[in-house]
Parts: C-alpha cells; sequence; structure tokens
C-alpha cells in the first residue's frame, strides 16, 4: 500500500509541476512559440536535466538491468558508452546548429527548416510523413507501460486499463496546460528522481547481498554465468553496430526540437559536458545490478528465470514457438531490480522506486509535445491554417491534437499486444539513425538538393517496413540493419544531390 | 570546414588553427576507435575496486573521457559565430 500511495503522490507533485508551477501569465514570446518552445527561453540547468529525461525511457532502469541479466555487462558497452560519446557529439555538432537556424529564421520543427534550406513543399509532407509514423509507437508504448506499472506497483488494486487510463491523464493535461514548460519542467523533476534512485539502489541492494565482491566471485566461479563477465558471447561487428543507434537521438523530433528551446546557445556547453556523465550515474547502477542479480539464486523468482533460461539454451531448434516464447518471458529479467529492492530495500524505498519507474514510463510527453508541434507547424500552419485562423486557433489546435493522440494511443493500447510495438520502437531507432543524413546534409552541405531528401526519406520508410517483416534482412556481414542503412541513407543524400539541381544562392547564403 | 572557431583561440595562427583542428578530429576518431576494447573481450579480470569487470570499468572510464573531450570542443572548438543573429 506504501508504495502505491507513493506513487499517486508522485503523480499528483507531477501533475501540479507540469500546470501551474512555472505557468507565465503572459507568454514571453509569441503564443504559439511560448507553447511549443517555452518561449526558446529555458535556462541551462532544466535544460540539461530535462534533454536527458526526454532521452530516458522505461528502458533505462527495467530494460537495461534486464538486458544485462540476460547479456552480462556487454550492455553498458552496446548502449550507454557509445550513447555517452555519440549523442552529446551530435549535439554539440548538429543541435547548435539546429538552435542557431531556429533562431535565425523562426523554424520550430526540422521540416519547417528543411523546407525552407532545400526551397520544397509537399517533399517535407514526405518526411514529417515517416517521421510521425516512425514516432507514434513511442507514444503507445508509453501508455502501456504506464498501466503495466500502476498495475505491477499497487499489486493488482489499478487494474491495466485504469492504469493506463490514469497516466494518459496526468501526461495529456501537463502536456494541454503546461505545454514545452510544463513538460521541461516535469522532465527535470524525473531525471533528479533517476539520479537519486540509481545510486540509492546501488548502495541498498549491495549491502543487502552481502557486498559486491562476493556477488562477482560467485559469478566467476560457475561456468553457467561466468560469461556474463565478460563479452565473448557477441561478436565485434555486433558491438560496433551499436554506435549507430545513438545517431538517432539527434533525428528523433521531439530532440531536435528540444534543442531549439535553449535561452543562449551556451547551454549546450554544459549539456555536452554533463551528458556523458549522467549516463553514467544512471546506466551504471542499473547494468551492474541486472548482472548481479543472477549471483541470486537462492531467491525463488530469479531461480525460476535461471531456470527458464536454461531450459531455454538446452530446447531443440524444433520446440513449439509459443512454448518458446513462454520461456522467454519467464526468463526475461525486466523485473529484476524491482525484485532485488523486495528482497533488501525497505518499504519506503520500493515506493521510490514505483516513483522511478513511473518517471521512466512517463517519457512520452516529449513525443505527444513534439507531434502535436509538428502538426500545427508542418501540416495546419503550412496548409493554410494560420493564415487563415490566426496564431491563437493554431495553439488550440496543437492542445485538441494532444488530446486525440492521447485517446487514440490510449484505444490502441487496450487492444493490440505490446509485443508489436515494442518491435516498432526497435525498427524506429534504426529508422531515425538512418534519418539523420538529412540533418547532417541540410546544416553542412550547401550542394544538397530536396531530391536528395526525398530519396532518403522513401529509402528509410522502405528499409524498416522491409526489416519489420523479413528477417535477417539487411544485416549484412554479421552487422545490425542499421548500419547498411544509415551508409546507404548518406549515399543517396550525396548521389541524389550532385545529379539534381541545387537551391537558389540565395538560400544557400541564408544557411552559411 | 575548420572546427576550431572558439574565441579562446583567435589569436592562434591560421597554422596553429588548422593544427588545433586536426588534434581535435583525431581525437574525436580515437575516442571513437577505443569503444571496441577487443582487449578485454574475453577478460573479466582484474576485477576494478574488488567487483567491477574490467570491460565495464573500462567503459564507466570512456564516459568520463567522452566528458573530457567533450569539454575540450567546447573550450577550443565552440562555435561562437553562431550566437551572433547576422539580422540584428
Amino acid at each position: 500500500m506504501i508504495p502505491a500511495v507513493l506513487v499517486f503522490a508522485y503523480l499528483a507533485i507531477v501533475l501540479y509541476i507540469g500546470i501551474f508551477a512555472f505557468r507565465h501569465a503572459r507568454p514571453v514570446a509569441g503564443e504559439a512559440e511560448d507553447y511549443f518552445l517555452a518561449g526558446r527561453a529555458l535556462g541551462p540547468m532544466v535544460f540539461l536535466l530535462s534533454l536527458f529525461g526526454t532521452n530516458m525511457t522505461a528502458f533505462t532502469i527495467l530494460g537495461s538491468a534486464g538486458h544485462a541479466f540476460a547479456n552480462g555487462v556487454v550492455t553498458f558497452g552496446l548502449m550507454a558508452s557509445s550513447s555517452a560519446f555519440i549523442i552529446p557529439l551530435t549535439l554539440f555538432f548538429i543541435g547548435t546548429r539546429m538552435w542557431a537556424m531556429g533562431r535565425r529564421h523562426g523554424f520550430m520543427t526540422p521540416v519547417q527548416m528543411f523546407r525552407d534550406r532545400w526551397e520544397c513543399g509537399h517533399i517535407g509532407t514526405v518526411i514529417f510523413v515517416v517521421q510521425a509514423a516512425l514516432l507514434v509507437p513511442y507514444i503507445i508504448i508509453g501508455v502501456m507501460g504506464g498501466g503495466t506499472a500502476l498495475r505491477a506497483i499497487t499489486g493488482g488494486l489499478v487494474p491495466y486499463w485504469l492504469g493506463g487510463a490514469v497516466v494518459a491523464m496526468v501526461v495529456m493535461s501537463y502536456v494541454f496546460f503546461g505545454g514545452m514548460r510544463g513538460t521541461a519542467w516535469v522532465n527535470t523533476f524525473q531525471t533528479v528522481l533517476f539520479l537519486s534512485f540509481g545510486a540509492i539502489a546501488l548502495i541498498v541492494i549491495g549491502r543487502g547481498m552481502g557486498g559486491f565482491p562476493a556477488a562477482m566471485q560467485s559469478l566467476l566461479a560457475s561456468p553457467e554465468t561466468a560469461p556474463l563477465l565478460t563479452r565473448e558471447r557477441f561478436s565485434p561487428l555486433f558491438f560496433l553496430s551499436y554506435t549507430f543507434i545513438p545517431l538517432s537521438t539527434i533525428a528523433f523530433p521531439h530532440i531536435t526540437i528540444f534543442c531549439l528551446t535553449a535561452r543562449r546557445m551556451a547551454q549546450f556547453r554544459r549539456t555536452v559536458v554533463f551528458y556523458p556523465l549522467c549516463i553514467l550515474a544512471i546506466w551504471l547502477p542499473c547494468v551492474f545490478l541486472g548482472v548481479a542479480a543472477n549471483s541470486m539464486r537462492d531467491v525463488p523468482r530469479i531461480a525460476q528465470k535461471l531456470e527458464a533460461r536454461r531450459a531455454l539454451a538446452a530446447a531443440p531448434a524444433s520446440l513449439d514457438p509459443e512454448e518458446r516464447a513462454s520461456l522467454r518471458r519467464q526468463a526475461a529479467g525486466d523485473d529484476v531490480v524491482p525484485i532485488m529492492l523486495e528482497q533488501y530495500a525497505p518499504l519506503w524505498l520500493a515506493g521510490m522506486l514505483g516513483a522511478g519507474i513511473m518517471a521512466a514510463v512517463m517519457a512520452s510527453d516529449s513525443q505527444i509535445l513534439a507531434l502535436s508541434t509538428m502538426f500545427t507547424e508542418d501540416v495546419f500552419a503550412f496548409y493554410g491554417g494560420k493564415a487563415r485562423f490566426g496564431e491563437h486557433v493554431q495553439v488550440q489546435t496543437g492542445r485538441l491534437f494532444v488530446v486525440i493522440l492521447t485517446i487514440v494511443a490510449y484505444l490502441i493500447a487496450l487492444r493490440a499486444p505490446q509485443s508489436i510495438f515494442d518491435l516498432a520502437v526497435q525498427y524506429a531507432f534504426s529508422g531515425y539513425a538512418a534519418l539523420s543524413p538529412l540533418l547532417i546534409a541540410a546544416l553542412f552541405w550547401k550542394r544538397s538538393t530536396k531530391w536528395g531528401a526525398l530519396a532518403v526519406a522513401l529509402w528509410v520508410a522502405a528499409a524498416v517496413i522491409y526489416t519489420a517483416t523479413t528477417t535477417g534482412a539487411l544485416a549484412w556481414f554479421g552487422l545490425m540493419p542499421v548500419v547498411p542503412m544509415t551508409i546507404i541513407s548518406g549515399a543517396l543524400m550525396v548521389s541524389v544531390s550532385l545529379i539534381t539541381q541545387p537551391p537558389s544562392t540565395a538560400t544557400i547564403a541564408r544557411y552559411s | 570546414m575548420s572546427i576550431v572557431a572558439a574565441k579562446e583561440t583567435e589569436h592562434l595562427s591560421p597554422a596553429r588553427t588548422a593544427a588545433m583542428t586536426v588534434v581535435l578530429l583525431a581525437s574525436i576518431l580515437t575516442l571513437y576507435a577505443l569503444h571496441q576494447d577487443f582487449w578485454f573481450w574475453r577478460t573479466a579480470r582484474p576485477l576494478v575496486f574488488g567487483f567491477l569487470p574490467v570491460a565495464l570499468a573500462y567503459h564507466a572510464a570512456y564516459c568520463i573521457a567522452a566528458s573530457v573531450l567533450m569539454w575540450a570542443l567546447t573550450r577550443l572548438a565552440w562555435p561562437s559565430h553562431l550566437e551572433e543573429d547576422p539580422r540584428r
């Protein structure tokens, strides 16, 4: 009961922060800029913590520990350290320029910049459709995660449909009323919670287990678990492929749009320096705890998982697919950190964990707002809505879009199996990584053209569908599909641009 | 295109600016290559601080190295020219 109370208290705090705490009586900029971009006036700490929080999803706390539980220390190198280098690097080179172009030309979305930079209209709409289609699964996963987490934290007291509805309502409310400012402050609060949670959980669990050295020695002593402390089960090429995935971050519309919210470009300085340290502070405890959980063989729920993993490894190729899926579910380690806390932590900390999990699963707020911004700017305003009805109606349209999108996502979450959207999210990462050449070409290459951009957008759409529907598609030479997808994307941008007419010199000059 | 454009390096001669660009680009490429630490691929030992497998400790240190490189980039290659709005 205490964890449930703490989680509902957390939801109430989030609602207060998002709607009331940082509301301005009068917009500091135009009404649309104020709602969608927080008036381009976020300060350095909110910019850093919110940008980081926007990138942290349920996967960070639960999924990373689960992945490490099954695969070992490789998880950190695959997902954390590669992001710690590539993401700040892209923020440094691309984010700062995006910010400057947004300031200079008044852009609020990446598609607005593409349309202006490449003197195109409908090609921008094609890019909008590809971006939006890749973003929607995240929003649905967020609602599903909310329902599942609330049901688990309350011990089934709150059913899935109600948990999903509560989380969707809370997110919708602060996005609706607070816009970017409310969302940014909620994300800041959530990041502080993440950062505190990792360290506390590590200390409490470490003490409870009788110290980590003993746990590691026990893992090393068993031939079954010793490989989890090395990367011998993974090929170096597979490991290398993962360095392409963080390219997706800067291409995600909610991140690109967030880059436009900084008051000054100097805000990026602190962000790029501290970003790798924030990743270290959150991922290292989660990955380490996930690996260490393998030593808790005397805890029945962990022992069951290890048994299922053994059965899966020994299963013949002819094993019934449903039985295999069932074994996979039993072996999955997404709940190992909650189990460890349940075992070793006091009740109040379990409640804190519940709030931390809620913070993670509520990461869909930025995506909802980004999609609303894109719809109102790239479709409503572009096709004459703003000129005809004015800026106030444009903002109200954005708010209405937030409501409709949340309701649709909730209805889909009630009916569709989560596995479909889990997969869709995985492919979306590759898709966005392969879209990154669009930003690079628009900001750095004068000779790039709209036809090159169209070729990239169509290729990414086709490649995502192909890899999602065909086993082993584009997995060349043991690399993950993201590598050929991104390289071909870049090659298409260059080759198609070189054989087509570039934009006018006046336009190019505005981007120098 | 030179990536060195920070106000801190304005006083440098073109040759030194070019050299700085090469050093920074080489640092970026080196750090990228260092992610692929095949030398710790098949070993867990030594356990750093008595409990961190060496590969995990290496990648934790890698995050700190990334932070240091970002600090160097913001000091030596900060694109200050982008902060000035040409419309003003």
